[in-house]
């Protein structure tokens, strides 16, 4: 088995999965579920909000609680009005979002994908997946030039946007792009961009106390988060 | 402003130990804190919101054949990187400190076990360790720890079949997290959030030990409070400050008897380079040139495989449950002389980097799902920690074109492996697969190479034109200077870093009181 230095480049074994247990919920688990982002201070530490400190002691009673299921030992600071944050993404370009958040995990657009993507962009410090690439470039630019580049792809290749294309076609415009960048590729790496986006998809459709649920994984939160993100 | 004792540049593993140990002693200590405050009931248990600890400060760019990995090791506000740390606390074998007069290979440190030993020993009770000396049978003398092990949970109980099975031995992996209340602190509940922070402080982060200490002792944490220099005397032989910027944006100095930079391996050499002056154009205490060089990281990659049992593998520590060093002491006879362990049984969440999904990056649609629903039952992990050899190549340097908003250069670095550093890695995933599919695994596969750990940058030595700083880590250019943390490691071995930052550091907060007159 292979192992390579970057995100770009895949392992090439499948795992035996056995199709039985197949068990997908997305359609079932929150389809309609709607997620208000909360104003949060700023991490990078311009234009400060003061963050309301609720939980500041923690006592030996409360450490001797169990933790099971979804409960939660400690309650978290309270969440802030939700604000008018700046929107990163056009309209069409979070439709394109979700279209390719559906292709690399179905039901993530439903758990919230370009809502999530948008959000993050629009604070200064986003949780987002790309955090961690250490990518020199505007994270913002990351996700336009990126959608852009994917569209392109698309009408290059079957004469229609993306988000016109059917599942099959969807796919298999994802699965070049994330093995090798298309020599006509404009933007981010595509093997990065796939990298990145299937992480947001992954994190908005299993990163939180449903996505736990629907693996059948216990949340066990020490402290639950305010917000899904 | 009035002058303080030791302004300390950071408020991690390495800053938060000085902090306690000199205000204690008595000393006036204030911690410049780039990021905001952090409190254990900030520490929400989200994989999504853990990346608020992670670096948010000013971008260091990376590149070279295999780039050092930045901000996810990196830390943002009180308690910097350690915050999130795995807490996997190992000591240094004898020869990781004499590697360069042992083999010819790597670089010495200027102490050795023995004198870092006492060190050790007396973090670990400080702090608390949970483990089994004596099934360590790699471990280098020592205290016993003063918890027992933590559980061991399925995961690792059937990956161990697959060592035993090669010959190969493994104990309770030493973590600093407690098995039972200690110092009054609870016991690990075995949820797997360690990267999103211990909020209920089982795990021994700076939150838990020693900046309550610092506070208790008089220190001051100033947050959000972002150096950009240490400010040298005109004649450049003495340190009087730090220059910071407030989270209003005002410049501000701190004058201080004693700066110390602990900022971790990029900020801190960063800063020292910004502080050149008309008298030491190349940085501050960089009159050997080596202030940016031997940045250093691990090699590492995870070993995945499908079990029939079920194997609990949400529950546990992120740093894992067994050890296994069979293959830790230097041997150049294997091709490479570098060391290298096993962490088996790390605990996994579905989401983010280290996360299930992770693991099989190529999988998309409702493949992944399929995997997705199997791996969450059915999944287990080990990840493998290969030392890197030094190499004055790999380093840090200004980028004279990008600026931080206040006009600070930001810093770049560059990295490659060695030949020896990747013979090592690609020894090991075979083993590792090999021990899989010896514990009954009916899928083996190797994670991407992962790079590990920062360290380097500042490395300390007993000769003036090959190190920046002595053991202690105060700059060989200027008395009153003084370095701590990873910036300081001459090699990287390959065991955690976190508790030698530790014992490093209290050696040299030691080393500070008691001849606290040379300094000020």
């Amino acid at each position: 088995m292979s192992s390579v230095t970057s995100p770009a480049i895949f392992l090439s074994k499948e795992a035996d999965l056995d199709p039985k247990r197949l068990q997908i919920e997305y359609n079932l688990c929150c389809p309609n579920q709607t997620v208000t982002p909360m104003k949060l201070d700023d991490e990078s530490g311009e234009d400060l909000v003061t963050r309301r400190d609720v939980v500041t002691t923690i006592s030996t009673g409360i450490m001797a609680t169990t933790v099971a299921g979804s409960g939660s030992l400690l309650e978290a600071a309270g969440s802030e009005p939700e604000a008018k944050h700046p929107k990163a993404l056009s309209v069409e370009e979070c439709r394109m979002l979700d279209a390719l958040g559906d292709t690399l995990l179905p039901g993530a657009a439903a758990a919230g994908m370009s809502r999530y993507v948008n959000y993050q962009l629009g604070r200064e410090t986003s949780l987002l997946f790309l955090n961690y690439m250490d990518y020199p470039g505007s994270a913002i630019d990351f996700y336009k030039q990126g959608l852009k580049a994917l569209d392109r792809q698309s009408r290059v290749r079957f004469n229609r946007p993306f988000t016109e294309l059917n599942a099959h076609e969807k796919a298999e415009l994802i699965r070049n792009l994330s093995q090798t960048m298309p020599a006509d590729w404009e933007g981010p790496p595509s093997t990065l961009f796939y990298f990145v986006t299937r992480g947001d998809a992954v994190d908005v459709y299993y990163g939180t106390p449903e996505g736990f649920a629907r693996l059948d994984v216990p949340y066990m939160a020490m402290v639950h988060p305010p917000a899904n993100w | 402003m009035d002058t303080v004792d030791v302004a300390i540049v950071g408020s991690g593993a390495s800053g938060s130990v000085l902090a306690a140990k000199l205000s204690q002693a008595g000393k006036t200590v204030v911690i410049l804190e780039g990021g905001p405050e952090r409190k254990a009931g900030d520490l929400y248990s989200s994989q999504i919101w853990a990346r608020r600890i992670k670096w948010f400060g000013p971008r260091t760019d990376t590149g070279g054949a295999d780039p050092i990995s930045v901000n996810f090791g990196s830390g943002w506000g009180t308690g910097g990187a350690s915050l999130h740390h795995y807490a996997v606390w190992l000591r240094r074998h004898a020869d990781d400190f004499d590697m360069k007069s042992r083999f010819g290979q790597g670089l010495d440190w200027p102490i050795s076990y023995e004198d870092l030993r006492p060190h050790y020993d007396q973090v670990q009770k400080e702090v608390g360790i949970s483990g089994d000396a004596s099934a360590e049978v790699w471990r280098p003398e020592g205290d016993p720890y003063p918890m027992p092990a933590l559980r061991i949970f399925r995961q690792a109980a059937l990956i161990k079949q697959g060592f035993s099975k090669q010959g190969l031995r493994t104990s309770p992996l030493p973590l600093a997290i407690n098995s039972v209340e200690y110092h009054g602190r609870p016991a690990c509940l075995y949820d797997g959030w360690c990267d999103a922070g211990c909020a209920i402080l089982a795990l021994a982060n700076p939150l838990a030990v020693y900046l309550p200490q610092a506070r208790k002792a008089g220190a001051e944490i100033r947050h959000r409070s972002y150096v950009t220099r240490v400010l040298a005397s005109e004649r450049g032989g003495q340190v009087t400050g730090v220059e910071y910027y407030d989270s209003a944006g005002q410049r501000r100095i701190q004058p201080a008897r004693v700066v110390i930079v602990a900022a971790y391996s990029f900020q801190t050499p960063r800063i020292l380079l910004n502080s050149a002056t008309s008298r030491q154009r190349s940085g501050l205490a960089n009159s050997s040139g080596l202030v940016g060089k031997y940045m250093m990281t691990h090699s590492s990659a995870n070993i995945f495989g499908f079990f029939r049992d079920e194997t609990e593998n949400y529950r546990g520590t992120v740093g894992g449950q067994l050890l296994s060093q069979e293959e830790y002491t230097k041997d150049p006879r294997r091709g490479y002389v570098n060391s290298t362990q096993w962490l088996i049984g790390n605990a996994l969440k579905p989401n983010d980097l280290l996360g299930i999904a992770g693991s099989r990056p190529d999988l998309f649609g409702n493949e992944l799902h399929r995997f997705m629903q199997t791996a969450a039952k059915h999944l287990a992990t080990m990840t493998f920690v290969g030392e890197n050899l030094p190499d004055i190549t790999n380093e840090l340097v200004l980028d004279r074109d990008k600026h931080d908003r206040f006009g600070f250069p930001l810093a770049r670095a560059t990295h490659k492996y060695s030949q020896a550093d990747i013979a090592c890695y690609e020894a090991g995933i075979k083993q590792g697969q090999a021990i899989f599919k010896a514990a009954g695994a009916h899928d083996v596969w190797a994670s991407n190479r992962v790079r590990m750990h920062a360290m380097g940058g500042v490395i300390m030595g007993n000769d003036r034109k090959t190190s920046v700083t002595n053991s202690y880590g105060q700059t060989h250019d200027i008395p009153n200077l003084f370095v701590a943390g990873p910036s300081l490691f001459p090699t990287s071995a390959a065991v955690n870093p976190c508790f030698t930052i530790h014992a490093v550091t209290l050696r040299a907060a030691k080393h500070l009181v008691e001849n606290w007159s040379s300094f000020s």
